[in-house]
């Protein structure tokens, strides 16, 4: 089992009859899965999808994105997921530095899909997964006989990963890479086929979709994909389906126990509550646990070498904080600033050894040299670790800016600005908000007259609205260090 | 009578935008019950709805419905007042009917 579609099909074979994915009124077993992704294998292959082609997808949380995605790597193709928030020119950017030559969407985007493929200058066709028809007999015959020979170290997905400078880097992980981290992943949670899992992080990003959607299907588990986080859709599904395991982030976990329910939902059924892409903030935990009688545990990962750690201690109250301990494969080690290895308690850089790890970033010899160092990615966190060996993050050497999970670089924001005629110069930070979160400010250095209002009707359309900045102030100038360095401390 | 109430509703619905989600008071002095809370007018992205939504159903003791959590319910924020003022006394009519009983 060296690949995703000798994984899936090992998967189909030991669990047909039971359930893979319950969406909405679609309830389908792991066989008429299967199906499914061959009668889409056969439909992209019929409008020319060959193995390394890139093949992007535009799809919320779904039957459809799960059917999609094992679609396009059965073919021995890359699946590009991309976030559904994304505006024109981000998503012109993605498809171009992808080099994505497929766009498989839903009909809900294709407005959208046909102003960016209007300005791609590179041949891009957009497929929509409605269309999606039977393949005839005869083309399943062809397929099965016409195995794909897929290379385990070929790339497989491509994901974008924000980074301390520059636009985001393209991290293409390989069939390898995916199945150590799903492998090692099951393991420390402990999960079987008999658990239930709700798919409300997005699929998009590598915590819904390896933590959720692929941790589900590797152990023959049932997945309950949610489009979007509706407060009381998520609590009834986790009540009436019996959702042992709950994978997402901070800002949902907070948003379930701030919720006014008419009656408190039963979430007993829980066994594993999940919180990764952002700290969460022990008052929140506590705040969980007082409506619904269970702690949140956190999980460490980067797009660049998946999941990190988790703690899965069983004093979970005492280490609420604590990320855990690196899952099975992983080697962690923190580096203090004299470039030793940091003594019990010392903070220090985080630096991860992992065979789910990629080895560089494509095409960025610099930015390589500089975060992969004798055999370990440093990933710009800093943490520390207890005399227990429980790892805690303290904070971050490299800066961007973290929404509900999503990390923003701030430099895009500040470009976006800076491009704007009356702005001189504009920095972007993050501010820590009362619900775990935090929002996006920028300070502006105007070179004219304008308004906050203005900048941010500027700033729509051109990124997503996630990125867009909450609160824009002005100011004649901005603080520095004596060497120019920008103080954003004195900016919050 | 209605007018009021929903006036009240609306200033409380500012406190909540200061206080949980630290809109600045200067955009709230400028708004008035035509501003979008959404796009052009108070900004707020779907997360921050809902941070708002969450802080609407503690003030108020009521429960938003996910399906009644449209952009046109954060049209405006006299909009999303009449929301708050019809929800509280359907609360209030079901809380009387109740008593009666």
């Amino acid at each position: 089992m060296n690949t995703l579609p000798e994984m899936l099909a090992t998967v189909v074979k030991q669990n047909a009859k039971r359930t893979a994915i319950v969406d909405g009124e679609k309830v389908v077993s792991y066989a008429a899965l299967e199906e499914r992704i061959v009668t889409l294998v056969a439909d992209l292959h019929r409008v020319g999808v060959c193995p390394g082609d890139r093949v992007a997808l535009l799809l919320p949380n779904g039957l459809d994105f799960v059917t999609s995605y094992f679609a396009i790597v059965t073919l021995g193709a890359i699946a590009v997921p991309l976030n559904e928030h994304y505006q024109q020119t981000e998503l012109l950017y993605f498809l171009d530095v992808g080099r994505v030559s497929l766009l498989i969407t839903a009909r809900e985007f294709s407005r959208l899909c046909q102003h960016v493929l209007s300005r791609q200058t590179e041949a891009c066709d957009v497929f929509f997964v409605e269309d999606e028809t039977q393949a005839a007999a005869t083309e399943f015959r062809f397929l099965n006989e016409r195995k794909v020979a897929i290379d385990p170290n070929a790339p497989v997905m491509y994901q974008f990963s924000s980074g301390s400078t520059g636009k985001p880097k393209c991290i293409a992980r390989t069939h390898t890479n995916l199945l150590c981290e799903l492998d090692s992943l099951i393991q420390a949670l402990n999960v079987t086929n008999t658990d239930r899992f709700i798919g409300v992080a997005p699929f998009s990003h590598v915590n819904g979709l390896m933590r959720s959607m692929m941790a589900s299907i590797r152990a023959g588990a049932t997945l309950y994909p949610l489009a979007k986080f509706e407060r009381q859709a998520v609590a009834e599904v986790i009540e009436q389906a019996k959702i042992s395991v709950f994978i997402a982030v901070p800002f949902m976990f907070s948003m379930l126990a701030k919720t006014n329910y008419r009656r408190r939902p039963d979430f007993s059924s829980l066994r594993l509550c999940i919180s990764a892409s952002a700290p969460m903030p022990q008052k929140l935990n506590q705040h969980f646990h007082e409506h619904f009688g269970m702690y949140v545990r956190q999980l460490y990962g980067s797009t660049e070498t998946g999941t990190i750690s988790v703690n899965v201690s069983a004093a979970i109250e005492k280490s609420l904080e604590s990320v855990g301990t690196p899952i099975a494969g992983v080697e962690v080690e923190i580096f203090a600033e004299n470039g030793n290895l940091a003594k019990v308690g010392e903070t220090g850089e985080v630096a991860v050894k992992s065979h789910a790890a990629i080895k560089s970033y494509k095409g960025l010899e610099e930015v390589t040299k500089e975060v992969f160092r004798d055999g370990y990615f440093f990933t710009g966190d800093l943490g520390k670790r207890d005399e227990d060996g429980l790892l805690y993050l303290v904070g971050r050497k490299k800066f961007f800016i973290n929404k509900g999970g999503y990390k923003i670089d701030p430099r895009e924001i500040e470009e976006l600005l800076e491009s704007h005629a009356k702005v001189e110069e504009a920095v972007a930070i993050g501010v820590p908000t009362t619900y775990g979160d935090e929002k996006v400010k920028a300070v502006v250095v105007l070179n004219g007259s304008c308004s906050e209002q203005e900048l941010i009707e500027y700033c729509q359309g051109r990124i997503a609205n996630f990125k867009i900045p909450s609160v824009i102030e002005f100011m004649e100038s901005l603080p520095r260090s004596p060497t120019g360095k920008i103080r954003k401390a004195l900016l919050l | 009578m209605d007018d009021d109430a929903r006036l009240a509703i609306e200033e409380t619905i500012k406190h909540i935008l200061i206080s949980e989600l630290e809109v600045s008071p200067s955009i709230l002095t400028a708004s008035d019950s035509n501003t979008p809370l959404l796009g052009r007018g108070i900004g707020l992205d779907s997360m921050e709805t809902l941070v708002l939504v969450a802080g609407i159903e503690k003030e108020f003791d009521i429960q938003v419905e996910d399906a009644d959590l449209t952009v046109d319910l954060f049209r405006t924020i006299g909009n999303l007042a009449e929301y708050v003022l019809q929800k509280t006394a359907s609360y209030n009519g079901r809380s009387a009917r109740e008593v009666s009983r």
